[in-house]
């Protein structure tokens, strides 16, 4: 007898961990190929607000303004969960790192209550794990730190604060005299934020904080040129940790040196296609995991996709309307777009979600 | 934050009370600001939000929001929200900086790690808190320096893969596009395949549902094409299907012999109609050749059948001419004469005297009334049917009786001449064919019957001589002798002499006959009870004894009648092997009996008189003890073990010599092969009788005790052991009860804090076992997140490993833990276990040169059993560069459930060493391998 009865575990785990055998290039080609394989409608035709996807790809997350919250699985392509907050309303829901656990933003209209809290809800169990308190105003934005347990949120009470899970009271306050959208580098080791021009200027800023010393200064501070009334919804960090992306409701969007804060590109897309909309969205723009390419929706319910390879270090500031691939949505605008961490798959979503996959036929 | 910034001086922190709310002046501030900027945002309203685009944009109408004004109209059925842009707009949109209100918590005893354990320590110590970067110096960009800091691993969110695995998405209410095909068209079906037999053939590659056998819409005739699914949502059924394909082809299934052609079926049935198309063709084809062929045979036919409607015109005026009628009359039934138109009545009239003349035979009677039997003489009537080959012409009161040896003789003489005219009377006659009239008789030749007959006659006569001879001769005088009043003075004799010797036994005749009595009988005898029977000699036989002058041949015939009776149809056998008996001839029947009904030929009156002897031997009342009518049924040979087993010593050995000296010994060449030959019948025989079919684990005739010891196969344990004993196939049956369940649906919500605490619990017994801060992070950090599980009798095999606190999906249950060996050892070491009778496997392999070996050194986890559907998972992990297996849970497990997992054994396609499965899971495979 050889040695046939030693329990065989490797021959899957190569499967799950690598994924060679169905693993693809995230290259032109295979973007060209993407099609829309699902279409979840649950959140009855109200608009939705924000998108995310968990650590591990699996899991998707849309808040939307009939006041709910659902959890859709991306590895099967199923709804799975349906999660209501009447109560607070919801927006902005952000997976923790902690599987099925996300922080969400309540947008309740009774401002008496002074309740603009961030909450902390485990959806296994559809409990409150903790209620984050300090902002004054409505929050706008919140970023998790990609590798440590903690956040950062933006408020229209004109101030950034950094939270740790543990503790309901932030660890640190940040006074920026505006609200901003804000975004952690891929290592988790600084943050930025981006003060969207405001009172008709054109000038937008973005500054970059370390997490140690953020509360004496911003170790760089970049001023974009920007469109008058411009309203930035996304900041972002290329998984790589070169660029920095910005997310506008207008028909430009910027892409920065991660390290100079130097505009490199300005996407600009045809000039109706701006993306203003009553309630706002987590951005229309995301980068692909390996960063090489920027998806854009835009309003004429297209996905351009823009190749970043020809962006070189020191370059001057280029404009790029000319997009290399266009994929077209019959799902709804894609107004806010976002790209799974790991799996080739991504999300788009006005009032309904779409999941879109390359054709691998 | 886990990087605690102790490199910044602390000289300048202030210190604030734990439980002091920082906010509260902070707050206040706040207000103030908000008071001061609201009056200028209203005043100038936001511009440019809400101007209308200028271009008009597509004409696509996508549901959903409006491009143009940025509504959902949907939207206005809910509440309005406070991130909606009119709420929003009310708010003020900047604020003045005020720098002293950055601040960072650098100390928090609420977030310290080594408080943990002490609330005392808490308490005392505070928050520090660094206001608006006091005592840095100058900022950096901590990217630049880049060594501090881990690098990205892939668990991260933001890892900048280079390529992605394509999703495969199930298919459901919300997938877009058709649904995946999985219908499964075969063609050119052999047409000997119907639906079953498709069904069953086909569901030995998965569940088939939806079989559709295509026929032809006008012929309904099977054009050769069916179509199937797998069973199973659409993705799962393809993914079946391809399977199969793939099977298909590189197997060459073969159904019925013929290849199997097969496809997936596409959106438009476009194949499945091309198929059904060319298969019409081709059956129209067919079809009209069939016709063509069959009009011809059909021609062919007809000719044939014309030729044999003339032959058999033809045999049949033969066979009417040749052919004696069919049998029309039925045994024991009388047909009537003309005048009553032959009329067939049941029963015969026949008296008795006439009927060993008529001896069955068919005959006619003309009854007296016709033709009175008086007034007419046989003679004339013999004369009248002189025509007819008639054997006998009877004449009763009753009537004239016209025997005929042959039945169509007597219907020729019936039909022509009933109803003639006879002198003054007419010949009214009934034709009669007895009870016991066989037609045989009517088919053998005239000469053979007539022998027959006579031979009969003779026969029957010879027969009925001695009957009248034995009944009227020799009885009447036989009884005269045996009367006792003409012997008084005998009978007086012979009670003197009874008086005298009471028991004349002891010759050495008798004993002698005894003995041989013994070895005719042939079986295991006792010589004690032979002697008893001697005893039981009934009443009458005594007195024949005291008749008798020769005593001891009177004893001699006694006893052969008894060991007759015994077994009487053994002594054949018995002239054969051993003893050579010669039988007196029996000269004086002793006993009377009427025999007049029997038909004896002289030569065996003897026999049949010894027979009746026998008989009323037997049913004689018995004296003294009770004796059984019917004698036990003995095993039928000659047994040579008896007969040695009887011959103890010396002694014995003599007197059987001297028993048997007497007899010419039988010509056996060699003693030996003789004696081989008795005892191997013998075997034979209680082979024969006593071995019977035995189950498979029972299979030795002896005793268990002598049996030593061997492996009860488990498919049998199965069957008796209790812990073995599956009550609910689909789950493992909880062998161990550690704690009382507890209500199931709390259990559910409270089941993640509850794995959290523990799990927190043993962290910190951890913590506390080591101590210091090095030891903590050399812990194992697999050991730290095992579940308590623990090892007991399975259903599946030997031992299991069972799950003592419910497990959730997903969770890390134990680690593999072995000798880490390379792949050389593992099979030197998996040949030396099987030497050693270590049958269970306990090698895990990890990659292709390493194996993990838990035989002799490991962890429980080497215990998990297989199941076919199993509740955990094997994967590998790397930890600190090394590869490590670790179970999982693959879904919720209860407490006190059996763990399993499957083993992936490589498929053995020898079947004697493949290892039977015994999960019992629904979808067990039988095997592991």
């Amino acid at each position: 007898m050889s040695y046939n009865n030693i329990h065989n575990g490797y021959n899957k785990e190569k499967s799950i961990n690598n994924g060679s055998h169905n693993s693809v290039l995230i290259s032109e080609k295979t973007l060209k190929s993407c099609q829309q394989v699902k279409n979840f409608n649950y959140h009855q035709g109200a608009s939705i607000t924000s998108l995310d996807f968990n650590d591990s790809g699996q899991y998707l997350i849309s808040s939307g303004v009939d006041k709910s919250i659902q959890l859709y699985d991306c590895f099967k392509g199923v709804h799975y969960k349906d999660i209501q907050s009447q109560k607070y309303g919801c927006h902005s829901a952000r997976f923790t790192h902690e599987e099925l656990n996300c922080l969400y933003l309540s947008t309740l209209t009774d401002n008496n209550s002074g309740e603009d809290a961030i909450r902390y809800l485990s959806l296994s169990n559809n409990s409150y794990l903790r209620y984050f308190k300090g902002h004054k105003s409505q929050v706008s934005s919140l970023e998790l730190n990609p590798i440590y347990n903690s956040f950062i949120s933006s408020s229209f009470d004109g101030t950034v604060k950094i939270w740790d899970f543990k503790s309901a009271n932030p660890v640190g306050n940040l006074e920026v005299g505006q609200n901003t959208i804000i975004a952690y580098d891929p290592q988790g080791i600084i943050f930025a934020i981006g003060k969207y021009p405001i009172n008709d200027e054109s000038l937008g800023v973005v500054e970059f904080y370390d997490l140690k010393s953020y509360d004496k200064e911003p170790f760089l501070k970049v001023e974009v040129q920007a469109l008058p009334n411009q309203i930035w919804n996304k900041l972002e960090f290329s998984n790589n940790g070169k660029y920095l992306l910005i997310g506008t409701n207008s028909y430009q969007h910027y892409i920065l040196d991660a390290f100079t804060g130097k505009t490199i590109a300005i996407i600009k897309l045809p000039i109706y296609s701006k993306m203003y909309f009553k309630y706002p969205s987590t951005g229309c723009c995301s980068f692909t995991p390996d960063s090489k390419y920027l998806l854009v929706g835009t309003s004429n319910s297209r996905i351009m996709i823009f190749d970043l390879n020809k962006l070189k270090e020191g370059q001057e500031t280029i404009v790029i309307d000319k997009s290399d691939i266009i994929l077209q949505s019959t799902c709804g605008i894609p107004k806010i777009l976002q790209f799974n961490p790991k799996l080739y798959s991504f999300a788009t979503s006005d009032t309904t979600v779409t999941l879109w996959s390359p054709n691998n036929q | 934050m886990s990087y605690r910034g102790s490199s910044y001086s602390n000289r300048r922190y202030q210190r604030h009370d734990y439980n002091t709310d920082y906010n509260n002046d902070y707050n206040t501030d706040h207000y103030i600001k908000h008071d001061k900027f609201r009056p200028e945002t209203t005043s100038t309203p936001k511009s440019g939000l809400n101007t209308p685009i200028q271009t008009p944009i597509s004409n696509i109408v996508v549901p959903g929001t409006n491009i143009t004004n940025g509504i959902n109209n949907k939207d206005n059925e809910f509440d309005k929200l406070s991130h909606h842009s009119d709420l929003i707009n009310l708010l003020p949109q900047s604020f003045q900086i005020n720098p002293s209100k950055n601040f960072k918590i650098i100390y928090d005893p609420e977030l310290d790690k080594t408080l943990l354990l002490d609330k005392y320590d808490k308490k005392k110590k505070s928050k520090i808190i660094r206001y608006n970067g006091d005592g840095i110096s100058t900022v950096f960009d901590p990217r630049k320096l880049n060594n501090d800091y881990p690098k990205l691993n892939k668990k991260s969110k933001k890892f900048p893969f280079k390529q992605l695995p394509i999703p495969k998405f199930t298919f459901d209410k919300d997938s877009l596009g058709p649904a995946p095909l999985s219908t499964l068209l075969l063609w050119d079906l052999p047409t000997s395949v119907n639906e079953t037999y498709l069904k069953s053939f086909l569901s030995l590659f998965g569940k088939v549902e939806e079989i559709k056998f295509i026929n032809d819409d006008q012929s309904a005739a099977f054009l050769g094409i069916a179509t199937f699914k797998f069973q199973g949502n659409p993705e799962k059924s393809r993914n079946l299907a391809q399977i199969f394909i793939k099977q298909v082809k590189d197997e060459n299934i073969l159904i019925d012999g013929v290849k199997l052609n097969i496809k997936i079926n596409d959106v438009n049935d476009d194949l499945l109609n091309e198929k059904i198309d060319s298969a019409k063709r081709e059956f129209q084809k067919q079809q009209l050749k069939i016709k063509e062929e069959e009009e011809e045979r059909k021609m062919r036919q007809k000719r044939q059948l014309e030729e044999l409607k003339r032959q058999e015109l033809k045999k049949i005026e033969e066979e009417k001419k040749q052919l004696p009628k069919p049998e029309k009359y039925k045994p024991n039934t009388t047909i009537l004469s003309n005048r009553r138109h032959h009329k067939v009545v049941d029963g015969v009239f026949l008296p008795n005297e006439l009927n060993k003349y008529i001896k069955d035979r068919p005959y006619i009677l003309i009854h007296d009334k016709y033709v009175p039997v008086k007034k007419c003489s046989s003679q004339d009537l013999k004369r009248m049917l002189k025509r007819y080959d008639w054997t006998r012409v009877l004449s009763d009161k009753t009537g004239f009786y016209i025997v005929f040896n042959s039945l169509n003789e007597c219907e020729r003489c019936f039909l022509k001449e009933d109803g003639r005219n006879f002198f003054e009377y007419k010949l009214i006659m009934e034709m009669a064919i007895p009870e016991n009239f066989k037609s045989s008789v009517e088919q053998q030749s005239k000469g053979d019957s007539v022998d027959e007959a006579t031979n009969i006659l003779i026969k029957e006569f010879q027969s009925f001589l001695t009957k009248d001879i034995r009944e009227r001769i020799i009885a009447p005088t036989i009884l005269d002798l045996l009367n006792h009043e003409h012997y008084p003075n005998l009978i007086e004799e012979l009670k003197a002499k009874e008086k005298e010797k009471p028991k004349p036994i002891t010759s050495n005749v008798l004993l002698k006959q005894n003995a041989m009595s013994i070895l005719k009988q042939q079986r295991l005898p006792t010589f004690k009870k032979n002697l008893k029977k001697k005893f039981h000699i009934p009443m009458q036989h005594a007195l024949n004894e005291s008749e008798s002058e020769e005593q001891e041949e009177d004893e001699e015939e006694e006893e052969e009648t008894t060991s007759r009776s015994v077994t009487p149809m053994h002594k054949r056998e018995r002239s054969e092997t051993a003893a050579t008996e010669d039988e007196p001839p029996n000269k004086k029947s002793k006993f009377l009996y009427d025999s007049s009904d029997e038909e004896m030929e002289e030569s065996e009156v003897k026999q049949k008189q010894e027979q009746v002897e026998q008989i009323l031997d037997q049913y004689q009342p018995t004296e003294n003890e009770p004796k059984t009518v019917y004698p036990e049924i003995s095993t039928t040979s000659f047994n040579l073990d008896a007969l040695q087993s009887l011959i103890k010593d010396d002694e014995d050995l003599k007197l059987a010599k001297d028993i048997l000296q007497d007899f010419i010994a039988s010509k056996i060449s060699n003693i030996d092969y003789w004696a081989w030959k008795q005892k191997d019948v013998v075997d034979e025989i209680i082979e024969d009788e006593f071995i019977e079919e035995l189950p498979s684990r029972l299979d030795s005739i002896n005793s268990f005790k002598t049996d030593g010891y061997k492996k009860i196969p488990d498919s049998d344990k199965i069957e008796y052991l209790p812990h073995r004993k599956k009550t609910n196939i689909s789950k493992p049956v909880k062998t161990i009860q550690y704690e009382q369940e507890e209500n199931n649906e709390q259990q559910q919500i409270t089941n993640n804090s509850r794995v959290n605490r523990a799990n927190n619990r043993r962290f910190a017994a951890d913590i506390a076992q080591i101590g210091t801060e090095s030891d903590v992070l050399s812990l194992n950090a697999l050991t730290k997140r095992k579940k308590p599980v623990t090892f007991a009798r399975s259903t599946i095999h030997n031992w299991g490993l069972y799950a003592m606190e419910p497990i959730g999906k997903k969770e890390m249950i134990i680690e593999y833990v072995g000798e880490r060996i390379r792949q050389q050892v593992a099979e030197h070491r998996e040949k030396s276990y099987l030497k050693t009778g270590i049958g269970s496997s306990y090698l895990f392999r990890i990659d292709e040169n390493t194996v993990i070996d838990a035989t002799k050194k490991g962890g429980i986890a080497r215990f998990i059993n297989h199941c076919c559907s199993p509740s955990c998972t094997a994967k590998i992990i790397k930890v600190e560069g090394k590869k490590r297996i670790v179970i999982y849970a693959l879904r919720d497990i209860e407490a006190n459930e059996e763990l399993t997992y499957d083993y992936k054994f490589e498929r053995e396609t020898n079947d004697e060493e493949r290892i039977r499965c015994l999960c019992g899971a629904p979808g067990c495979k039988g095997y592991l391998n």
